[in-house]
C-alpha cells in the first residue's frame, strides 16, 4: 500500500507568500528610515539657520567691534561690548522659546564671564580681549553643538530604538 | 502711607581716579541692599536712577542683574518694575537698561 503524505493547504499558502511578506516589510522599514533621515536633515537645517547662524552673526559683530578698537584702551569701548553682549543674550532668550531644552543659563554665564573679565582688566596694559573673546565663542559653540548632538540629531536613534 | 521719590545717582559709585565703570553682581546686590530698594518698593515709592554718561563710562549687565534680582523676585515682571523706576540718562544707557530688564524679565517671569 502506498501512502502519500501531503502538506496541508494552509502551510503551502503561507510558505508561498513568505518572501513577498518579507519584501514588503523590508520596503516599509526602508521608507521609514528615509522619512526619519529627511526629518533629521530638516531639523539640522532648522538648527543651523535659527540657532548657529544667528549666534555666529552676533559673535561676528562683537569680533568686528573688538578688532576695530584694538588700538584703543578697552575702557573706551566697554559700553559697546556690553551692548553687543546684551544682544547675544537676547538671542539666547529667543532660542529658549524654540528649543526649550537648551540650557541658556550656561550660555549666559559664559558670556557674562567674558564681560566681567573685560571690566576687571579694562586698564591692564597687557590684557588682550581678543583671546578671551575667542575662548568665549568656542565655549558657547561647543555647548550648542553638544545640545544639537544629544537632543536634536539623536532623533533617528531615539525613534529606531524606542 | 506717604509715597515718595527716591533718587539714586550712580556717579556716587565711581571712585575718582580709580574707575569710571560699574560692574559686578555682588556689587549690585550690595548697592540695592544699602539703598533699601525692596523697602522703598514695598512702601510704594518710586526710584529715579540718574546716570551721568560723562562720569559713568560703562555699566556691566552683571551690576544690573545684582541690583534688580531682588526687585524682580519681588515684582516678577518688567512692567511692574518699570512702574517703580525711572531712569534719567542718555538714550544709549536707556537702551542698555531696557535690554537688561528684558533679559531679567525672562529669567524671573512666573
Amino acid at each position: 500500500m502506498i501512502c502519500y503524505c501531503q502538506e496541508t493547504p494552509i502551510e503551502t499558502d503561507f510558505l508561498d507568500y513568505l518572501p513577498n511578506i518579507l519584501a514588503f516589510v523590508a520596503l516599509l522599514i526602508a521608507i521609514y528610515v528615509v522619512i526619519l533621515t529627511k526629518r533629521a536633515d530638516i531639523q539640522l537645517a532648522k538648527f543651523q539657520k535659527l540657532c548657529l547662524d544667528v549666534i555666529e552673526a552676533k559673535f561676528s559683530r562683537l569680533e568686528t567691534l573688538i578688532d576695530q578698537n584694538k588700538e584703543s584702551e578697552i575702557g573706551e569701548y566697554l559700553q559697546i561690548i556690553t551692548d553687543a553682549n546684551l544682544d547675544l543674550n537676547l538671542i539666547f532668550i529667543q532660542l529658549k522659546s524654540i528649543y526649550p531644552q537648551i540650557n541658556i543659563d550656561v550660555l549666559q554665564d559664559i558670556t557674562q564671564e567674558f564681560t566681567d573679565k573685560a571690566y576687571l582688566n579694562y586698564n591692564q596694559k597687557f590684557y588682550t580681549l581678543q583671546s578671551d573673546f575667542l575662548i568665549t565663542k568656542i565655549r558657547v559653540q561647543e555647548k550648542l553643538y553638544d545640545y544639537a548632538l544629544y537632543h536634536e540629531f539623536s532623533y533617528i536613534s531615539r525613534k529606531l530604538y524606542s | 502711607m506717604t509715597m515718595s521719590n527716591i533718587v539714586l545717582d550712580l556717579s556716587e559709585l565711581i571712585e575718582e581716579g580709580e574707575t569710571d565703570s560699574i560692574s559686578g553682581r555682588t556689587f549690585g546686590e550690595g548697592y540695592a541692599k544699602k539703598k533699601k530698594i525692596i523697602e522703598h518698593i514695598t512702601s510704594g515709592d518710586t526710584i529715579t536712577i540718574l546716570i551721568d554718561p560723562s562720569k559713568v563710562k560703562a555699566i556691566n549687565d552683571s551690576f544690573w542683574k545684582g541690583f534688580f534680582s531682588g526687585v524682580f523676585k519681588h515684582l516678577k515682571s518688567k512692567d511692574k518694575v518699570k512702574n517703580h523706576f525711572q531712569f534719567k540718562t542718555d538714550d544709549f544707557y536707556l537702551s542698555l537698561i531696557e535690554k537688561n530688564l528684558t533679559i531679567l524679565d525672562s529669567i524671573f517671569k512666573v
